[in-house]
């Protein structure tokens, strides 16, 4: 049997033990302070009856829970975001994929164009909206104006201010502003394929159409699994353009799960109720990313 | 020895951010200060003041910047410190600010914005600066009566706002009509006649916001259905005047732009200085870009009390504003309370209610009479519109506060835009106005209860 030695920690050896701690513990602060407290701060407050923020509430247990999950409009604002996520998902991709395909090609202003694809990305949001606010106006906005004078309309359009029109034009105006990121990274992927794999495959006789299925999109699987789970939780998320846009409205034709609880917190004064729905949205979002993970991992 | 100077500086670099973080939240703490008990001011000090107002436009903030600063001119130990925010985030950072102990000493307010904050225990009452105020100027009733409730005032009133019928009175002089509409039917028979060749006759919002909160609103006052409580405080939305009027506001939305379902203040406007239409309903704000933006003059606008009923009366919403104090300091109290009588003190009123003129307008008897308040170009060049305004004042209305009555679960109501959302369920999803007024009322039941 070995025989072990110990000696006496020296400074110096204490330094070493407590220096990664002391090196991560700002940062642990830091998340505690600004996710965790808040985290649980929302936790506890759904279980209260609060209504103006800032006012003490009463324990009431899962009421709020209970209550939430009978509100019609709590199922109709689910619904709504589901359709907001899918749409944004589908219009992004779309948009996406095909500029970083474009992009990925030698032409004449490839280069500018790289650089100035970005251009609604960088515009703030609140610039956004007020931007395709005016535009889309049907009475004093440019495109109404254009197709009226081409004799494509003859009465001025209304898609943010008519339920059947304004969440798919909010997705538009909302993928507009977001694709170009997605079109970045996918444009970077794209870079990363090797060209001998497109060169052997058309010795092959492969055509661009089966070159893009059996190499460009497998290629590109590990990116678009990451920007699927990151882009949906995002997209979820999404609160500011919507309310700029349509406050929610018209009759509610855009009142998505995010819109729905900031009216609950600040419009309805039940700050306890929108916690509620709070916590119901996150745990839905956790259970979305765990099933998106598994299902996106590699067979083995 | 060269790893042991980097380890050294890591572990400083970390103690350093950790401190930095600590002493951080600790600046929450102490900015509570502004709306606590303790702070400056004390043993003779320059008492600070931090103020909250949300009149965004430049101009406007501007035009109240300089009053402050011949406030703080004339009273060197008090200095005020202002913040702008805007209406359409008020009500999430004054809770939140309030939350967090950061709330102003002063914030300006409206009359159900001030039931919302006061619901958090931080408003102060003002009973003896209104009195005080009261007896020196005289305020108008429909302007300190809604600052009123739960025995006390709340806010001392600083100045007014209402709507009023807008026409174009150059495409009034093209169609050969002379004067404005009067009354409901009028109303109706010009609009139609005025909506022509690509123009419309008149533009009311029907967006879910507060400008069709306040137009709906106005036309249920000339129908007499202003009251949106009983004397017992529950809802009484539905009744036949109401429904009178969304029956009404339904064929004006019909004789507006097709986008109006999603128009609030600005478009209306817009509208009405492009010629698209030739009538509006709203404020006095109309005036200051008038000349700029049509290169027309008054003989081109007009300004007349919102049309009624055969059966009906005069009126229209009439919004005061006014300016809660958020603290016990005593110190911040005299201070502020020597600030507001300093802005309402004839001398200085006109140049405060002049940073939006015709907007804003005075609501103290001595406030009308001042010369600093008529002495502004455009009241003078506007004489006869202003006129309009300020004869209309008398008969303003204000829902959840009309006729003395004040029901705190207003804010609620008007928060989240339930009259706009019950003229959505008109012209947007289809509703009949009965319908659209009942779905209204069971709206408005469960926000109050």
């Amino acid at each position: 049997m070995a025989a072990h030695t110990y000696r006496a920690q020296t400074p110096r050896d204490r330094v070493h033990r407590w220096l990664p701690y002391l090196l991560v513990l700002p940062l642990v602060v830091w998340i505690g302070g600004t996710v965790v407290y808040p985290l649980i701060s929302s936790l506890l407050l759904s279980f209260t009856d609060t209504g103006v923020v800032g006012t003490q509430g009463e324990f009431v247990g899962l009421a709020n829970y209970a209550k939430t999950l009978r509100d019609p409009r709590f199922w109709r604002s689910s619904y709504l975001s589901l359709v907001w996520v899918i749409g944004n998902g589908a219009v992004q991709t779309l948009l996406a994929f095909a500029t970083a395909l474009l992009l990925n090609r030698r032409f004449r202003g490839q280069r500018w164009f790289r650089a100035w694809i970005v251009a609604p990305w960088v515009i703030p949001t609140a610039a956004v909206a007020a931007m395709w606010s005016w535009m889309l106006s049907g009475t004093l906005g440019v495109i109404s104006y254009l197709l009226r004078a081409i004799h494509l309309i003859d009465k001025p359009l209304n898609l943010l201010g008519a339920t059947k029109t304004a969440l798919a034009t909010t997705i538009f105006v909302n993928s507009w502003h977001w694709f170009p990121l997605m079109a970045v990274i996918l444009l970077a992927a794209l870079q990363t394929i090797p060209g001998e794999l497109y060169e052997a495959s058309a010795v092959d006789g492969a055509s661009p159409w089966q070159q893009f299925w059996a190499i460009t999109l497998p290629s590109l699987r590990p990116v678009l699994n990451a920007l699927g789970l990151v882009g949906t939780l995002w997209s979820f998320g999404v609160f500011d353009i919507v309310w700029l846009l349509t406050k929610g409205g018209p009759s509610g034709a855009t009142r998505t799960l995010p819109v729905y609880i900031y009216e609950k917190a600040f419009k309805a004064f039940e700050y306890g109720e929108a916690a509620a729905v709070s916590v119901l949205a996150g745990l839905f979002l956790v259970l979305f990313a765990f099933l998106f993970l598994r299902s996106s991992e590699p067979a083995r | 020895m060269r790893r042991r100077w980097v380890k050294g500086i890591a572990v400083l670099v970390s103690v350093l951010l950790f401190a930095s973080i600590v002493s951080g939240c600790g600046g929450g703490q102490k900015a509570a200060q502004p709306g606590g008990q303790s702070g400056a001011g004390t043993g003779g000090e320059v008492v600070e003041l931090t103020l909250w107002h949300m009149e965004e436009v430049p101009q406007w903030a501007a035009r109240f910047q300089e009053v402050f600063d011949r406030f703080a001119a004339a009273n060197p130990d008090v200095k005020v410190k202002v913040q702008v925010l805007n209406w359409g985030t008020a009500w999430e950072k004054v809770l939140s600010a309030v939350q967090s102990g950061n709330q102003p000493d002063l914030l300006f307010t409206i009359p159900d914005f001030t039931t919302t904050v006061k619901e958090t225990g931080v408003v102060q009452p003002v009973d003896d600066i209104v009195k005080e105020l009261d007896e020196k100027h005289r305020f108008l009733d429909s302007a300190k009566g809604p600052f009123y409730f739960e025995d006390h005032y709340w806010s001392v009133p600083l100045y007014g706002m209402l709507q009023i019928l807008w026409y174009r009175k150059d495409f009034f002089r093209e169609a050969g009509l002379e004067g404005p509409p009067r009354t409901w039917d009028e109303l109706v028979q010009y609009a139609e006649k005025l909506s022509a060749d690509g123009r419309y006759g008149i533009a009311v919002p029907a967006g879910k916001n507060m400008s069709t909160d306040q137009t709906a609103y106005t036309f249920m006052v000339t129908a007499g259905a202003e009251d949106l409580f009983d004397a017992s405080g529950n809802v009484r939305f539905d009744n036949p005047q109401t429904v009178k009027a969304f029956a009404l506001y339904q064929r004006l939305v019909g004789l507006s732009p097709p986008d109006a379902t999603s128009w609030g203040w600005s478009e209306p406007r817009d509208a009405f200085f492009n010629g698209t239409v030739a009538m509006a309903i709203e404020k006095g704000w109309y005036l200051s870009d008038w000349e700029s933006a049509t290169g027309k003059g008054p003989e081109d606008i007009g300004a007349a009390p919102v049309p009624t009923p055969a059966d009906g009366k005069p009126g229209e919403i009439y919004i005061p504003n006014g300016v809660m104090l958020l603290t016990k300091d005593t110190k911040k109290r005299e201070a502020a309370r020597r600030l507001i009588s300093f802005i309402l003190d004839p001398q200085n009123y006109g140049r405060f209610v002049n940073a939006a003129p015709a907007q804003f307008l005075p609501l103290t008897e001595t406030g009308f009479e001042s010369q600093s308040w008529k002495e502004e170009p455009m009241i003078q060049r506007y004489a006869e519109q202003v006129q309009a305004l300020v004869e209309q004042s008398n008969h303003g209305q204000l829902y959840g506060f009309s006729n003395g009555k004040v029901v705190p679960g207003i804010s609620k109501i008007s928060a989240q835009n339930l009259i706009a959302q019950a003229v959505q369920k008109m012209v947007v999803d289809g509703l009949p106005p009965q319908e659209a007024v009942t779905w209204g009322q069971q709206a408005m039941e469960e926000a109050v209860k």
